[in-house]
C-alpha cells in the first residue's frame, strides 16, 4: 500500500514524517521544485516534481485501489479534478481532500469525495466553542466536523440542574453519552436526573451546539 | 443560423474565445452572463454585447449563484485552464442541475476525466490539428 501525498507545503511535510514513521510508504507529489528538494532531503519518501492534476505525473505513481491519497494543494478546483483523476482513472477508494473554501464541502461531497475537510471549518467550530462559556471543558470536531463532542460541567445555575434527562428539551440530534458523578460514571437513561457539578459527554450535530449548551450550562 | 432566442447562456471565461461566443450569442438573442475574474477582460467585450458581466472567480461557488446558474439552460466553461473548467462544468451539472455543459479543454489528456462526468467537450488543440491536416490533405492518424 502507498500513502500518497499531492500538493501541500507543511502540512504535506508533517504528515508524511508522521506515516513514514508509522512504516507506511509514502510519496509526495509537489509541483515546487524548491519544496520538493526540502521534502526529499528531509524525508526517506519518494519525491516526485510535477502537476498532480497532470495524468502523466499521476501515471508515475502507479496507483491501484489498494493505495491511499492525500490532496493537499492550496487551490479547490486543482483538488477537485486531482481526486476525480485518482479515483476514475485508477480506482483509488481512500481519497482525503483539503478543501480551502469551505463553501466547497457540499460539492466535494456532491460529487463523490466523501472526506473532505476544510481547516476554516475546523477552526470555526473550536473558536465557536472557545467563545462560549467557562464550563466547555472541552470541545473537539470529530468525523471532518460533522458531529462535536462537548465536556460540559454542570453549573448551579444550569436551567437543568435537578431534573430528568427525559424533561430536558434537548434537541433530536443530540445525546448525552455519559455523566461523571463524583468520580463515577453513570450511563444515563431517561430517568436519571443531572446534577449541579455533573460533568456530562454530549455528542451532537453542530448546528445544534449552541443551543445544547444554552440548555445544560444557562446563558 | 438557428435560432437561439430563449436560450439562457452562462460564460466562464472571457478570453479570446470566451469573447467571440459570448458577443455572438448576445447579438443572436440568447440571454447571456460572463464571468471573468479579469476586469479589463470584460471590458474589452464589443458594444454589439448586450448580456451581463460578472468580475469575479468562476470557482465561488457565491459567483455561479449571483449568475443564476440554477436557471441557466447552457453552461459554457471556456477559461484557459482546464482545472477551472472541470470544476466549474463538473458543478453546473451535478449541483445546479444544467442540462447542457460544454467545456473547452486544452489538454487532451485531460478529455477521458470530463467524458465521464457527461461533459460535452471542445478540444483546440485537437481542432487545430485537425485543421492543418485538413488544409493538407491528410487525415488524424
Amino acid at each position: 500500500m502507498k500513502f500518497v501525498i499531492i500538493g501541500g507545503q507543511k502540512i504535506a511535510y508533517h504528515l508524511a514524517r508522521m506515516m513514514i514513521s508509522k512504516g507506511y510508504h509514502v510519496y509526495i507529489v509537489n509541483k515546487d521544485p524548491r519544496a520538493c528538494e526540502n521534502l526529499a532531503k528531509s524525508l526517506s519518501a519518494v519525491v516526485i516534481l510535477g502537476d498532480g492534476s497532470k495524468k502523466s505525473v499521476l501515471d508515475q505513481l502507479d496507483l491501484s485501489n489498494e493505495d491511499l491519497v492525500v490532496v493537499l494543494t492550496n487551490t479547490d478546483r486543482d483538488n477537485l479534478i486531482i481526486s476525480q483523476m485518482v479515483r476514475h482513472y485508477y480506482g483509488v477508494e481512500r481519497i482525503v481532500t483539503l478543501v480551502n473554501d469551505p463553501e466547497d464541502i457540499e460539492i466535494f461531497h456532491r460529487l463523490g469525495v466523501k472526506a473532505a475537510v476544510s481547516p476554516t471549518n475546523l477552526l470555526l467550530q473550536t473558536i465557536q466553542g472557545l467563545l462560549l462559556v467557562d464550563e466547555i471543558e472541552e470541545f473537539s470536531p470529530v468525523e471532518e466536523g460533522r458531529l462535536v463532542f462537548l465536556r460540559l460541567e454542570i453549573p448551579e445555575t444550569s436551567p437543568s440542574a435537578g431534573r430528568k434527562l427525559k424533561d430536558i428539551p434537548l434537541p433530536h440530534n443530540c445525546v448525552i453519552g455519559a455523566i461523571i458523578r463524583n468520580n463515577l460514571v453513570v450511563i444515563p437513561r431517561g430517568e436519571t436526573e443531572l446534577l449541579a457539578e455533573d460533568r456530562v459527554m454530549v455528542l451532537c450535530e453542530p448546528n445544534v451546539q449552541s443551543q445544547v449548551i444554552k440548555l445544560l450550562v444557562g446563558e | 443560423m438557428k435560432k437561439t432566442e430563449s436560450l439562457y447562456v452562462v460564460i466562464a471565461g472571457c478570453g479570446r474565445i470566451g469573447s467571440i461566443v459570448a458577443t455572438s450569442l448576445s447579438v443572436f438573442g440568447s440571454n447571456v452572463v460572463v464571468i471573468d475574474a479579469d476586469e479589463t477582460a470584460l471590458e474589452n467585450l464589443p458594444e454589439e454585447f448586450t448580456g451581463f458581466k460578472i468580475n469575479g472567480d468562476v470557482t465561488e461557488i457565491s459567483i455561479l449563484r449571483e449568475a443564476r446558474l440554477d436557471k441557466a439552460d447552457v453552461l459554457l466553461a471556456l477559461t484557459g485552464d482546464d482545472n477551472t473548467n472541470f470544476m466549474v462544468s463538473t458543478v453546473a451539472k451535478r449541483f445546479f442541475g444544467v442540462k447542457r455543459v460544454i467545456a473547452r479543454v486544452n489538454d487532451p489528456s485531460n478529455e477521458s476525466i470530463f467524458k465521464e462526468f457527461d461533459i460535452d467537450i471542445i478540444s483546440p488543440t485537437r481542432l487545430t490539428a485537425l485543421r492543418i491536416l485538413q488544409e493538407l490533405g491528410v487525415q488524424e492518424a
